[in-house]
């Protein structure tokens, strides 16, 4: 029988996305370069041939047009990109978007909560500037309820969010399956909270209106702190739920770690309600093993536990800097006006031509993808997989020989699941 | 790149079977060789993604065990999306209907695939998924004599309360009791009845319990199992299904019904076909049973396993499902 720690260690959640902070930094500047040298290679296409996309059907034209200066002189001059930082910002704000508009249509909090850990699974390796944030958000919703087994009618999910055709939801669909690699099921803490709550009371003294306020506190937390950060990427459900908990009551996080593992907090720990130290009884309880397994297990026990501590004090870290009061920083119109809307502004100018319309750009796929289909060969090996590529990647990839480019442009979306 | 994520790199052969929402295919890889079953889902061009699409996607994601079908690769199109498998070679039905005499299969046989059947549904319950339409044709065998859970169209991940599922689920004839009686709260222990149902259509080559509708199936149970009684099923009366009308039957001695099976085979699956969900064995419990014993070859691995966890978990009493465990705060 495995741990629960061997299964989250077999989750999607745990082998595709879990990264260390300085990891993802590098994920999300490759992604940005990325995005900036496609979407200049673009703007310069469009703006120097007569034709605003590029034909895939007529790789020389588009090949050399992309290397010709403009006829008409003075040549097109490109527009200031998103700096990672910029995106970084943005994709926080978006990420607060998407928790009031889960809000306003009534969905759960596994939903929201799933919305938004697939919405900033997605933007890791795409960037903002490539696809429109806003109407992924919305396609993440959508998706979110349908992930955590709820699947609305997609015409209330129109009529909710003021959309007046099913496409324009469903469009994006396609393109946040394939960018967060199928990795559908997305692991909460809320349900350790619940496993927490529930040991804290077999205890039998604690007061249960403090474990009630704590549980209610650090749910609020569980709701918003680590949705809006990176804490999903770099900590365990359980560690993040023990670091809303400590946020929610110092007291009642410690004691549970002090049952866990045989551990008394330091009294420098300087905890915000300090918990009266009688573990007597969780030890008695704790200790019905063998002796000899008991002493192993504590050996072993001291060196997670500091390893557990650690990550619980990271993560609180994390989620103390989004703390549920901030919701209303991210809604407040003078921080939108200071530090959104210049971003915004500037995105307007730098967003990738071809895919700032789903629809459109789906329909154009779709096309490509038919015209493909028709003239496919059946038993053709994979002679025409730059063609495929095109189709699925979009646009002029097909025309690249550059091999090692192609190599980069496909790595974001991931090796074999 | 691995350029296995494009449909032209699969030579389509022969179309396995058809289902509800995909037809499955027999395909090459066109690089290794490798065969694999192509399971083509069209889009619904109203809705996005299908359910059903959606859960297997998401749940075979996560289970990866040798007795469940591992799922290789999803191919994701503008137009459809397919679903690469490992390939096996057959499903049990199949498998009965050839080489079972008259669908028996030899003693041996069933025990192995009781085995891998149950260490399966282990595993999906640990992972908190219940498959929900456990049935001969769900149930994939490859020319090793591997057994893996197949179809996951209809399963689903649950957790505390398990009451808002359809109980439109599960093929009639494996269907449990209570799921029949209209239970909306059911558990894992609706996947346990199914395997107890397989396990005597094994034995005898017939299904045990063939209804025709709900309230046949319901009277079929009834007959062999005996009917329950508000005295011996506490809450019975309150069922959406519960009918004064049913006539009342004695229950019938199992190994009478079952006479290919030997003693240490009737106690598991009397332990398994229980009307009352709570009285049923677990898949843990059951692969502890003495009937698998003279099981080898799977043995050593499974026990010197439990040696390994056991003292790490033995002295940390408490809630292991939800709580930190001593090792990590890994629970979920």
């Amino acid at each position: 029988m495995a741990t629960e720690d061997a299964r989250y260690r077999q989750s999607s959640q745990y082998r595709l996305w879990s990264f260390s902070p300085t990891q993802l930094d590098a994920k999300r500047e490759t992604t940005n370069a990325l995005a900036r040298a496609m979407i200049s290679e673009r703007l310069l296409l469009s703006s120097s041939s007569s034709s605003s996309l590029p034909n895939s059907n007529n790789p020389s034209a588009a090949t050399s047009n992309a290397n010709t200066p403009d006829p008409d002189g003075g040549g097109p001059s490109l527009p200031e990109f998103l700096t990672p930082a910029e995106e970084s910002l943005l994709l926080t704000f978006y990420t607060s978007e998407l928790l009031r508009a889960g809000d306003h249509a009534e969905m759960s909090d596994e939903m929201k909560a799933t919305a938004a850990a697939l919405f900033r699974r997605f933007y890791i390796t795409n960037s903002i500037m490539t696809y429109p944030p806003q109407e992924m958000s919305i396609v993440a919703l959508f998706f979110g309820c349908k992930a955590e087994g709820a699947f609305p009618r997609i015409t209330d999910f129109m009529e909710k969010f003021g959309r007046e055709r099913p496409e324009e939801i469903l469009a994006g669909e396609f393109l946040l399956c394939q960018g967060i690699r199928f990795a559908i099921d997305v692991k909460h803490p809320f349900r350790a909270l619940r496993g927490a709550v529930m040991e804290l009371r077999s205890f039998g003294d604690i007061d249960p209106s403090r474990i009630d306020n704590a549980e209610f506190h650090a749910r609020e937390i569980l709701r918003f702190s680590p949705l809006i950060t990176d804490a999903y990427f770099h900590y365990t459900p359980s560690q993040i739920m023990m670091a809303a908990l400590s946020l929610a009551d110092r007291g009642l996080a410690e004691r549970l770690i002090q049952s866990t593992f045989h551990y008394v907090a330091p009294p420098s720990s300087g905890g915000d309600t300090p918990m009266a130290n009688n573990g007597d009884a969780s030890k008695e309880d704790a200790t019905k093993g063998s002796e000899s397994s008991s002493t192993q297990a504590a050996i072993v026990g001291t060196y997670i536990r500091d390893k557990v501590l650690g990550a619980i004090e990271a993560c609180r870290d994390m989620l103390s800097k989004e703390l549920p009061e901030r919701r209303e920083h991210w809604t407040s119109k003078a921080v939108i006006k200071s530090q959104i809307q210049p971003i915004r502004k500037k995105l307007r100018k730098c967003c990738d031509p071809d895919r700032s319309n789903l629809v459109e750009l789906q329909r154009r796929r779709r096309e490509q993808a038919l015209r493909k289909a028709d003239s496919e060969d059946e038993d053709n090996p994979d002679g025409d997989r730059a063609e495929m590529d095109a189709a699925v990647f979009g646009g002029d990839l097909a025309q690249n020989n550059n091999t090692k480019r192609r190599k980069v442009v496909e790595d974001p979306f991931g090796g074999p699941l | 790149m691995d350029g296995k994520r494009h449909p032209s790199s699969f030579q389509q052969l022969e179309k396995l079977g058809e289902g509800t929402y995909a037809t499955v295919f027999k395909g090459r890889n066109r690089q290794t060789g490798e065969l694999v079953a192509l399971k083509e889902i069209h889009l619904d061009s109203e809705e996005g993604t299908p359910s059903t699409a959606i859960r297997e996607i998401s749940l075979m994601k996560e289970l990866k065990h040798e007795n469940i079908v591992a799922l290789h690769d999803v191919i994701h199109t503008e137009n459809k999306l397919m679903l690469v498998f490992e390939y096996m070679d057959g499903d049990l039905k199949r498998y009965m209907d050839t080489q079972g005499d008259r669908g028996a299969l030899k003693p041996m046989v069933i025990k192995s695939f009781m085995y891998q059947l149950l260490k399966g549904i282990d595993f999906c319950h640990k992972n908190r998924v219940l498959h929900r339409d456990l049935k001969p044709q769900n149930l994939l065998i490859n020319s090793k004599g591997s057994l893996k859970l197949g179809d996951f169209g209809l399963a689903r991940a649950f957790g505390i309360p398990v009451n808002t599922f359809s109980n439109e689920v599960v093929t009639l004839w494996y269907r449990a009791p209570d799921v029949l009686l209209g239970s909306r709260t059911y558990n894992t222990s609706i996947d346990i009845w199914s395997a107890g149902c397989i396990m005597a259509e094994m034995f005898t080559g017939r299904p045990l319990f063939p209804g025709t509708t709900n309230e046949d199936q319901i009277v079929r149970i009834f007959r062999i199992m005996g009917t329950p009684t508000e005295r011996t099923w506490p809450g019975l009366t309150s069922f959406p299904e519960y009918k004064t009308t049913w006539q009342m039957y004695a229950t019938q001695n199992l190994s009478s019904i079952l006479s290919q099976i030997d003693h240490a085979g009737i106690d598991l699956i009397s332990r398994m076909l229980q009307l009352r969900p709570e009285l049923r064995i677990s898949a843990h419990d059951a692969l502890q049973h003495h009937w698998f014993n003279d099981l080898m070859p799977q043995q050593p691995q499974q026990q010197q396993h439990h040696q390994q966890q056991q003292p790490m978990m033995q002295p940390h009493r408490g809630y292991q499902q939800t709580v930190p465990s001593q090792q990590n705060y890994e629970s979920y």
